[in-house]
C-alpha cells in the first residue's frame, strides 16, 4: 500500500507486530523503527499505539457513535476498506 | 510507584512516565463503584486472561488475588480484554439485565482499557509490565453525576455544554465540544478523566487536535502518528 508517508513500511510492520502476539517479530520492528527513525520516533510510535489500543476498546464496549459530521466525510472510502463490516459500524449507522 | 522507566534503554518522556505511574497508582485505589482491592483485582484478571489467550505481557506476574466481583465482571473483562471488536449492544443489554450496573460498567472498561493502555506501551519498548501496588483502604465515592444522559453511546453520558452541567463543567471545562470518544466513560467521571490524561500524553493535547504540524519528536509526524493510529485502529475492527 502506497500511502505517500515516510517510513510507512517499517510503521506498519512496528504496529502489526504490537497488535499481535509475536514477541520475535516485534523486536524485529522496533529494532527497525529505531535505527531508521531513531529512539524517540519509536517511542511516541509506541505511546500511540498503546493510545488507541485503549480508546478502540472503550469505543467498541460502549457502543459509541461516530460525530455526525465524520459520516458523510468517510462515506467514499469506508466501504473500499470493509470498515462497515465492523460489528461496531452498527453504533453509528444502525445496520 | 513500581517502575518509572529510569532503567530503560529509551529515554521516555517525564510526562508519559508520570501519567503510566499515576495510572497504574490508580488501579489500586479506591474508585466510584469498586473499591481498591476490587479495582486492582479486575486489572489482574485483565492481565491474566490476556496472557492466557496468547496476548504477549512482558515479564508477565500473576496478581489476581480471587476476590468477588459482581456478576458479569470477569466476562465483560475477557470481552474487553481479548475481544472487545465483538462486543455489541445485546452483550451490554445482556449483562446489565443480569444485574452489573451500567456505572460499574463503565468502570470495568475504563481499568481494563487503561491497563491495556500502559501494558501495551511497555511490550511495545520490551519494557516489563508495571506492578500493581497494594490496595489502599477507603470506600468508592459512589457519585452518579445527575446530568448523566443516553446520547451517543449504550451507556449514558454526562452531554458537553449546558446540558450537562455542573458535572460537564468539572469533567470538560467550559467547552461545548468534546469528541464522543472522551464522554465515553463519563458516567464515571473518574475514568473519562484518567483516560483523557492519557489520551493528552500519549496522542494530541486537546490544543493540537487540529495542527496537523504537531509533532513530539522531530522524526515522528502527525502524518507518521495518524498512519500508526489507523493501522491500530483497523485491527481492532474500530468503527469510530
Amino acid at each position: 500500500m502506497d500511502t505517500e508517508v515516510e517510513h510507512a513500511d517499517i510503521l506498519l510492520a512496528y504496529a502489526d507486530a504490537i497488535y499481535a502476539s509475536d514477541g520475535e517479530e516485534l523486536e524485529k520492528t522496533r529494532a527497525q523503527v529505531r535505527k531508521r527513525m531513531g529512539s524517540g520516533a519509536t517511542i511516541e510510535a509506541a505511546a500511540t499505539a498503546a493510545n488507541f489500543s485503549m480508546l478502540d476498546r472503550i469505543a467498541n464496549a460502549v457502543g459509541i457513535q461516530i460525530e455526525s459530521m465524520a459520516i458523510g466525510q468517510t462515506e467514499d472510502f469506508r466501504d473500499e476498506l470493509g470498515i462497515n463490516d465492523y460489528i461496531s459500524a452498527a453504533n453509528s449507522l444502525g445496520n | 510507584m513500581s517502575q518509572a522507566y529510569s532503567d530503560s534503554s529509551f529515554a521516555i518522556r517525564a510526562d508519559l512516565a508520570a501519567v503510566h505511574g499515576a495510572t497504574v497508582e490508580s488501579f489500586s485505589a479506591p474508585g466510584t463503584w469498586f473499591d481498591a482491592k476490587e479495582r486492582r483485582e479486575i486489572v489482574a484478571l485483565s492481565r491474566r486472561v490476556r496472557a492466557e489467550q496468547g496476548f504477549e505481557i512482558q515479564d508477565y506476574t500473576d496478581e489476581v488475588q480471587d476476590i468477588d466481583l459482581p456478576s458479569g465482571a470477569l466476562k465483560l473483562i475477557k470481552m474487553v480484554s481479548c475481544e472487545a471488536e465483538k462486543i455489541d449492544k445485546d452483550f451490554y443489554l445482556e449483562l446489565v439485565s443480569n444485574g452489573l450496573r451500567p456505572e460499574q460498567y463503565v468502570e470495568i472498561v475504563g481499568l481494563v482499557t487503561r491497563a491495556v493502555s500502559v501494558d501495551t506501551f511497555c511490550r511495545s519498548l520490551g519494557l516489563s509490565m508495571y506492578l500493581l501496588v497494594d490496595a489502599l483502604d477507603g470506600e468508592p465515592s459512589k457519585k452518579l453525576p445527575d446530568s448523566a444522559t443516553i446520547d451517543h453511546a449504550w451507556v449514558p453520558i454526562i452531554p458537553a455544554g449546558p446540558r450537562g452541567g455542573a458535572p460537564a463543567q468539572a469533567l470538560y471545562g467550559e467547552t461545548e465540544f468534546v469528541a464522543n470518544i472522551f464522554s465515553a466513560l463519563s458516567l464515571v467521571p473518574d475514568e473519562a478523566s484518567g483516560v483523557m490524561q492519557l489520551g493528552q500524553t500519549q496522542y494530541v493535547g486537546a490544543s493540537d487536535f487540529q495542527n496537523f504540524k504537531f509533532f513530539r519528536d522531530e522524526n515522528f509526524s502527525r502524518a507518521q502518528l495518524e498512519l500508526v493510529a489507523a493501522r491500530i485502529s483497523a485491527l481492532n475492527n474500530c468503527f469510530y
